[in-house]
């Protein structure tokens, strides 16, 4: 029997925050019936949407004023172990003095020239095979998903896509809706068998994301999908 | 820049890839810089602890932007993040011996079902959950559901709920127990009186 403080806290039943910013006032798409009848029943998803709401419009009381302000004097938008200490080539180039850097630029240019010139003699000229179809190919940049997508009644087995150009290899990933990766695979063609251990993590209302990356024979990313949406949704006889 | 939306700025920095020096992204924290800090300050009630909290928070989210995907605002987002940074702070201090979380003393006992599998233990949670949405009020059961669910101390519920009551979120957690042991109370009377009867007779 479960003890009474489980029923203050969320499980996997619950719709994600995501879900959630769909009640607040201000939100731009409709709510899903099933959240909103989840929610009003469920004290830990109204806590969680309270919350939500507070941090959306949170403003100082008159009591947390001076706490703030002596905060925000310290803190910085992008913490200091993230900004990159300037790089040691940089250094370098200042340190040389004027004269020698105008010296080490211009052979530099030299070199990059005489390269090129090089590279080009050796070169034979290569027939240009695209017959007017490579316009199609850089302005088709997305992979484009097949199946599975929004809410699904049974777990998925497959999930499918459509062939992307110049392609060898695709790459699978599925991920939390914070972008945690929970899986990936790789394969040639044009579908790929569901995990056991993404049917396991495909909790009933929970939902994951998955996207296709297309990659060339030297595996380099040419393309990649938008995250598909999946919700197992068990249809529950009434 | 302060009139481009927070989508915008994102989009604008990934395709700028300015790295560490990004203005977008410089725009796009400052924002929220004192969101975070004011919630990590309710949350900890101590501006030096909060300070520190802030500044993990808005690290993670500037290491993460990568993986928003806009399927949401990118407040929300960033509420999960600081959410998230606050409560493993707790958790973390907890397990180094620190002061412990309060834990609820006996609660009613709902004894609803004798099937001991996990059909039985989902509905009686998926009932004991309507029972007390039908018993406690509103603030009670965000008092509840944040002390008794998330472990978070009752002077943090106080300042993150904004409640301005004298003793604060402990007035609620004695009124909501006074509430949830008076209806066990009447819960395990309605369901002895069956057996009395079939005793009496």
């Amino acid at each position: 029997m479960p003890p009474l403080s489980e029923a203050f806290r969320r499980g996997p039943q619950c719709p994600d925050v995501y879900d959630l910013e769909l009640l607040l006032p201000d939100a731009d798409r409709p709510v899903p019936e099933r959240v909103r009848h989840h929610v009003y029943q469920c004290s830990a998803c109204q806590k969680e949407l309270a919350l939500l709401a507070r941090f959306q419009l949170s403003t100082p009381g008159p009591d947390e004023r001076a706490n703030l302000e002596w905060m925000e004097q310290r803190i910085s938008s992008l913490p200091d172990a993230e900004k990159s200490p300037i790089p040691w080539w940089r250094v370098l180039f200042i340190a040389m003095g004027p004269v020698r850097r105008w010296l080490l630029l211009i052979s530099a240019i030299v070199a990059i020239v005489s390269g090129a010139l090089q590279l080009r003699r050796l070169r034979e000229p290569a027939p240009d095979v695209t017959m007017g179809r490579r316009s199609n190919a850089i302005r088709d940049t997305r992979v484009e998903l097949i199946a599975p997508a929004g809410e699904l009644t049974e777990l998925p087995q497959k999930l499918q896509w459509a062939a992307f150009a110049g392609a060898a290899r695709y790459r699978v990933t599925v991920s939390d809706v914070d972008g945690v990766e929970l899986w990936h695979g790789e394969t040639s063609s044009l579908s790929i068998d569901v995990p056991a251990a993404v049917k396991a993590d495909l909790l009933p209302n929970k939902t994951l994301l998955w996207r296709v990356h297309a990659l060339d024979p030297d595996g380099v990313r040419i393309a990649y999908s938008s995250p598909q949406k999946i919700v197992y949704v068990p249809d529950v006889p009434r | 820049m302060q009139q481009l939306s927070d989508e915008e700025l994102i989009q604008r920095s990934r395709a700028a890839q300015l790295g560490a020096q990004d203005p977008y992204i410089n725009e796009l924290l400052s924002r929220y810089r004192q969101r975070v800090s004011l919630w990590c300050l309710r949350y900890t009630g101590d501006r030096e602890e909060a300070l520190d909290l802030a500044q993990d928070a808005l690290t993670q989210a500037w290491r993460r932007l990568e993986s928003f995907e806009g399927m949401s605002r990118f407040s929300t987002w960033l509420y999960t993040i600081t959410r998230n940074t606050c409560l493993n702070s707790l958790r973390s201090r907890d397990a180094r011996g620190g002061e412990p979380a309060e834990l609820p003393e006996e609660l009613p006992d709902l004894r609803i079902s004798p099937l001991d599998d996990e059909l039985a233990r989902a509905a009686q949670l998926e009932m004991a959950r309507r029972w007390v949405t039908e018993i406690l009020d509103q603030t009670e059961q965000r008092v509840f559901a944040m002390h008794f669910g998330d472990e978070i101390p009752l002077d943090a519920v106080t300042r993150l709920l904004g409640l301005r009551n004298a003793s604060g979120a402990k007035a609620y957690v004695v009124s909501g127990r006074r509430k949830l042991a008076e209806a066990a109370r009447r819960w395990r009377a309605r369901c002895d009186r069956p057996a009395a009867f079939a005793a009496a007779q």
